[in-house]
């Protein structure tokens, strides 16, 4: 991989006083458009009692713009003035997945969003060095949420193969990778670990069995540096990251040639991600206010070239950590550190699903025979993800092995994953950690899965 | 920012408006042809996309104008 790798070297090396003068100017525009012209934005401007018409600059909006919020999408969807839009334009549509119990948000896509599509993930594709004519194997599940047409998308706009793997098991999978020559595979780290495991267990080496194979674009968790090296080692393929969602019409932020790990000083160290700055405008918020270089905050995004349904200052709910330089690529794009994005909620990536501990809560107090319980994530040695449930009972409580069984069958209900369940008698349960010095949430889940340890929810 | 780039940007420009005027035309005519209407709206939403990935291309600026 050379580190001329360019996707559109127009906007990817213009000054960063050009690509800024470009941008504020166009998220005037957007906003103005999208009070005239969203229904969303007429009715949520309306009640906040802001005209964006009246902003002037890029500071007006981040001083007085009100965020916009998953609930105040939702609140919308449950209005009168839903059921009047007018959808004639309406060309696709895309819900959010939903797991969080709150509802779905529906995202309503006109032709120009469609042509706009898969740009920001031709940009992932060509910096992971894909070119036209290259297979990528896709492996994220094609449904009513956009992840399917998007990679489609993606792939059509970088002149990529798109080979379906949506529906295929790991085995079929990894013999897909050498049938069909692929050059990539789309994938969640947790399955890539997965599909590691069973294509060691088979004896492929991919440097004899996979020779186009180079290149592997992870999105959806976080990872360790250490593992992400020794998939890097065992594939032959440098690992690349993306980042986006149904609220940016896909990926907001990529790494860039350089890839997801880089060699630093001290050894393996995290690349960079690339905010695309002039389709989707990133902040960084510590509370309300901008992280510092090198700090960590929410994303709060401002899309530029979404039509039917722009995501204005947006809070996304995800984290990330700025990078406190520039990237030696030489892109002048902001810089974010790769891996670290994740929730600033408790919720959970589990198998690709989002899973939040008040939902596993929610199931496991239901029986009033339990007194607490701990949630352990980890990677079996067959590369599985597996969730644990420790479950302490209350004194006197008989008959653990149907509430065994009936609290498996109860968390698998809630939260579509069957845990496996240990049964501890009472006060066999270490306390739990405590979130902060400022809070007493009590978190009841460790996540080691990938090398990571961490106390999280 | 290069010379190619600007007529680039330049004849991106006279696409977008190419498609705009055909757009117009299939509007006002009696033509019966729904999907010569729709590569229309497609080309027209190719034409602002291709605009906007060379708009920093385009010395006048005018690209981000396209909706």
């Amino acid at each position: 991989v050379t580190l001329s790798t360019r996707a559109n070297s127009l906007w990817e090396t213009a000054s960063r006083e050009r690509v800024t003068a470009l941008v504020d100017a166009r998220l005037l525009q957007v906003l103005a458009r999208a009070y005239v012209e969203v229904p969303f934005y007429r009715w949520f401007y309306g009640q906040a009692g802001v005209d964006p018409r009246r902003f002037r600059s890029s500071d007006d909006v981040r001083r007085d713009l009100p965020f916009v919020t998953k609930a105040d999408l939702l609140a919308f969807q449950d209005s009168p003035e839903w059921e009047r839009l007018d959808q004639r334009e309406v060309r696709q549509f895309h819900l959010t997945s939903g797991t969080s119990g709150a509802g779905r948000e529906v995202h309503l896509r006109d032709q120009r969003d469609l042509a706009a599509f898969g740009t920001g993930g031709g940009y992932s594709f060509v910096w992971a060095g894909l070119r036209p004519g290259d297979r990528i194997l896709l492996t994220i599940p094609y449904t009513q949420t956009m992840a399917g047409p998007y990679f489609q998308a993606a792939c059509e706009a970088a002149g990529v193969v798109p080979v379906n793997g949506f529906t295929l098991d790991s085995e079929t999978r990894i013999d897909a990778l050498g049938r069909y020559g692929c050059a990539a595979v789309s994938i969640t780290p947790s399955h890539l670990h997965r599909l590691t495991v069973l294509a060691q267990q088979q004896g492929i080496e991919p440097a004899r069995d996979l020779p186009r194979f180079k290149a592997v674009i992870m999105s959806g968790e976080s990872y360790g540096v250490g593992w992400a090296r020794s998939m890097e080692a065992y594939w032959g393929a440098r690992l690349h990251e993306g980042w986006g969602a149904t609220q940016t019409l896909g990926v907001a932020m990529a790494t860039c040639a350089r890839g997801a790990v880089v060699d630093g000083p001290g050894g393996p160290a995290r690349g960079t991600l690339h905010g695309l700055d002039h389709r989707c405008v990133i902040e960084v918020l510590d509370g309300d206010e901008p992280a510092p270089p090198g700090g960590v905050g929410e994303i709060v995004i401002t899309t530029l070239r979404i039509s039917a349904m722009p995501c204005l200052r947006f809070r996304m709910g995800d984290r990330v950590r700025r990078r406190a330089g520039a990237c030696p690529c030489g892109a002048t794009f902001s810089t974010y550190v790769a891996a670290s994005i994740g929730r600033i909620d408790d919720m959970m990536k589990v198998r690709g699903m989002n899973v939040w501990p008040a939902a596993v809560d929610a199931a496991i107090f239901e029986s009033t025979a339990v007194a607490d319980y701990r949630g352990r994530l980890l990677t079996d040695d067959e590369g599985r993800e597996q969730m644990e449930l420790a479950v302490e009972l209350r004194p006197g409580i008989a008959s653990p092995d149907e509430l065994q069984a009936a609290l498996r069958a109860a968390v698998k209900a809630r939260v579509g994953i069957t845990p496996t369940v240990r049964i501890v008698t009472p006060g066999g349960l270490a306390e739990p950690i405590l979130a902060g010095t400022d809070t007493f949430k009590a978190r009841r889940w460790t996540d080691q899965r990938l090398g990571q340890t961490v106390a999280s929810a | 920012m290069t010379a190619p780039a600007d007529g680039l940007a330049q004849a991106a420009g006279d696409l977008r408006q190419a498609a705009a005027r055909c757009a117009e035309l299939a509007h006002d005519s009696t033509l019966d042809a729904p999907l010569v209407t729709r590569l229309i709206e497609r080309v027209s939403a190719l034409a602002d996309e291709l605009c906007w990935e060379l708009a920093a291309a385009d010395p006048a600026g005018s690209a981000p104008n396209s909706t």
